[in-house]
């Protein structure tokens, strides 16, 4: 997950810089706490040496003094010199025994014995090779307030620091195997804090995803009680308002069904009532108007009829129950009800059924509304002495659907529109339009113009049953909430055929949720 | 003479339906709900009910439901009055117990040849 990631990084990063901060920090301090100690150790050896020194002058014993030296230069590394010189600034006792009762006459010593306390001075030393850093630490020794000499020790700067360095280089690789170990503690524990805190959001990332898709009966577990639970809540309740709205909708296009068809379905009785003459008889033209009126109600519930459909199909509310069917059969049925208008449109109207067409898996009403738009369509875009062939049979390729065609020899679609025919409301007048601009025409269209007579008469029919243009958008819905797809192929002024699937097998069928098909 | 029951939502077309089944010698009583045609089922003793489906609050296949559960009355025939276009509706109203259906919009004479054809069925059965 990526937050997961972001976090785990963010948190070891952090570890990772306290770590190294402290590392540094410690280090640091170490250090000075170790030169200061160095320092301090030097002092206390002096004033050591001070003591021993004052001792051995008081009883006039230097055997102590001697062997003293000798054991802070063989216990000591850094110590370069040691010696005691009395207040005739004679050496009486030096760690190099060649320097014994020299005199001090280096600008150092001499200084050393002006002092009148405890002095630290630095130089390097002139006379060896390779040239050395000495720090020189003297101290005045007093007997009484007579100063009787003094204590001194030259300490190796170069080995000093050595010595310092060696003493930090183990704390140090002690130090790193500790960080170490914090730092594999510390980014673990990071890793499973970013666990543990991306947890709810994915909970809530894969509840806001159901919900999206449409599945409004998600709930979010809310456990947690703080904003990630708020969160959840209103994802919830969220939820619960679409599919309330959900419902309004489909609710609204419900009633508005009833309400609409209602009246319309009153209206036409009344008037079949009146045509048929039960109260009085109607002189002729009386019975025109009636049969204008009622033909006009019969084309009203039809635009009404589709519009109910396509409002269904926008809120989610299209419902297919589909079951086994014999697809032969259904298409006989709906043929058969078309023969009667076929024949007086002078259309040959053929069926081509195999025998071992196997059985669908669909919705047997939507079905017959998808045959009867097809079948209608292509009556009405061809001319008399026309065919319309309807064929059905199990796709080779695609073993798993069976494709229904219906065929015609009518005017053909445009190329362009092929895929624009099954946009809402869109209307195949283009044709039409086209020859209107004769002179403007393209050279394709020439075929058009063989069949001039045809389309006159093909024009006429569409005037005629002028529609929404939402005929073919509902036969694609149907087609595709099945798991089909609908598709046409045509050469212009030859005809047109209109091919679509259907699933053999039993399947999920997913019933619209989401109100954008 | 015959009693119907006619149960419909329409005002206009329960008097349509009323004037055409008086008209053809029957004794017509109305209903504009499904509740009320229950009780005047009960009130009335009609011969037949024509029911309509789509009516707000009990609508027609719980108000037949109730009349083919009632032992009383579950041979009562029944005929359906569906919107013309779902054919499932159609074998629904069948299904739920209705002895026939007639499709609204319809004409008269097929109105009273429907109710003719079930009653002859039903006092044939009795």
């Amino acid at each position: 997950m990526r937050l997961k990631t972001k976090f785990s990084l963010f948190a070891g990063l952090l570890v990772t810089m306290v770590l190294a901060a402290t590392s540094i920090l410690f280090m640091t301090f170490e250090k000075q706490h170790l030169i200061k100690e160095t320092r301090e150790n030097q002092i206390a050896l002096v004033k050591s040496l001070g003591s021993v020194g004052r001792e051995a002058l008081m009883r006039n014993y230097d055997l102590f003094l001697i062997d003293y030296i000798k054991t802070i230069r063989e216990g000591n590394k850094a110590v370069a010199y040691v010696l005691f010189v009395d207040d005739d600034n004679r050496i009486l006792t030096h760690s190099n025994p060649q320097m014994l009762r020299q005199i001090i006459k280096d600008p150092i010593g001499i200084k050393a014995q002006l002092s009148q306390g405890l002095l630290i001075q630095a130089y390097q030393t002139v006379s060896e090779e390779p040239q050395q850093e000495i720090i020189d630490v003297a101290l005045p020794v007093f007997l009484g307030k007579e100063r009787k000499g003094t204590a001194r020790i030259g300490f190796s700067k170069t080995v000093l620091e050595e010595v310092i360095r060696e003493t930090l280089d183990k704390t140090q690789r002690r130090f790193l195997v500790v960080a170490l170990g914090v730092l594999i503690f510390g980014l673990l524990g990071a890793f499973i804090l970013a666990a543990t805190m991306t947890r709810p959001i994915k909970v809530l990332v894969r509840g806001a995803d159901l919900i999206g898709q449409g599945k409004l009966d998600t709930k979010i577990k809310v456990e947690w009680k703080d904003e990630l639970g708020w969160l959840a809540g209103e994802f919830n309740k969220m939820a619960e308002k679409l599919k309330e709205l959900d419902q309004m909708k489909k609710d609204f296009v419900s009633g508005v069904t009833h309400d609409l068809r209602s009246p319309l379905a009153t209206i036409e009785s009344y008037v079949n009532e009146m045509l048929e003459g039960g109260v009085r008889k109607f002189a002729k033209t009386d019975v025109e108007n009636l049969n204008i009126i009622k033909n006009n109600i019969v084309r009203l519930s039809h635009f009404i009829d589709d519009l109910l459909d396509v409002a269904k199909i926008e809120v989610g509310g299209m419902e297919i129950n589909p079951q086994l069917l014999d697809l032969s059969s259904l298409i006989t049925e709906v043929v058969v009800n078309f023969m009667p208008k076929a024949e007086k449109e002078k259309i040959a109207l053929r069926i081509e059924l195999p025998t071992d067409l196997p059985k669908v898996f669909a919705d047997g009403n939507s079905v017959i509304q998808v045959l009867t738009n097809l079948i209608s369509n292509a009556l009405r875009f061809t001319a008399a002495g026309g065919k319309v062939s309807i064929s059905a049979e199990q796709i080779v390729a695609n073993p798993d659907f069976v494709s229904v065609k219906v065929s015609d020899t009518g005017i053909g679609i445009p190329s362009e529109n092929l895929d624009r025919i099954f946009d809402r409301f869109h209307q195949i007048k283009d044709v039409f339009e086209y020859i209107d601009r004769r002179d403007q025409l393209p050279e394709d269209l020439s075929k058009i113009l063989a069949k001039f007579p045809q389309l006159k008469e093909v024009r006429e029919k569409v005037r005629e049953a002028k529609g929404l243009g939402l005929g073919l958008s509902i036969v694609k819905s149907i087609v595709e909430l099945h798991g089909g797809k609908v598709w046409a192929e045509s050469k212009l002024g030859e005809g047109s055929t209109f091919i679509f699937t259907l699933p053999v097998k039993i399947g999920k069928i997913k019933n619209q949720r989401s109100s954008r098909l | 003479m015959k009693k119907i029951l006619v149960v419909d939502d329409e005002k206009d077309l329960l008097d349509l339906v009323k004037r055409i089944l008086t008209r053809g010698g029957f004794e017509v009583i109305t209903a504009l709900d499904g509740k009320e045609g229950l009780a005047k089922v009960y009130s009335e003793a009609p011969n037949l009910i024509i029911l309509d489906i789509n009516m707000p609050g009990m609508n027609g296949w719980e108000v037949c439901g109730k009349i083919r559960g009632d032992p009383l009355y579950k041979h009562l025939p029944i005929i359906m009055l569906t919107v013309r276009k779902k054919k499932e509706d159609q074998l629904k109203g069948l299904d739920i117990g209705g002895d026939e259906y007639i499709t609204k919009p319809f004409y008269p004479k097929e109105l009273l040849a429907r109710v003719k054809a079930v009653l002859q069925r039903s006092s044939g059965k009795i």
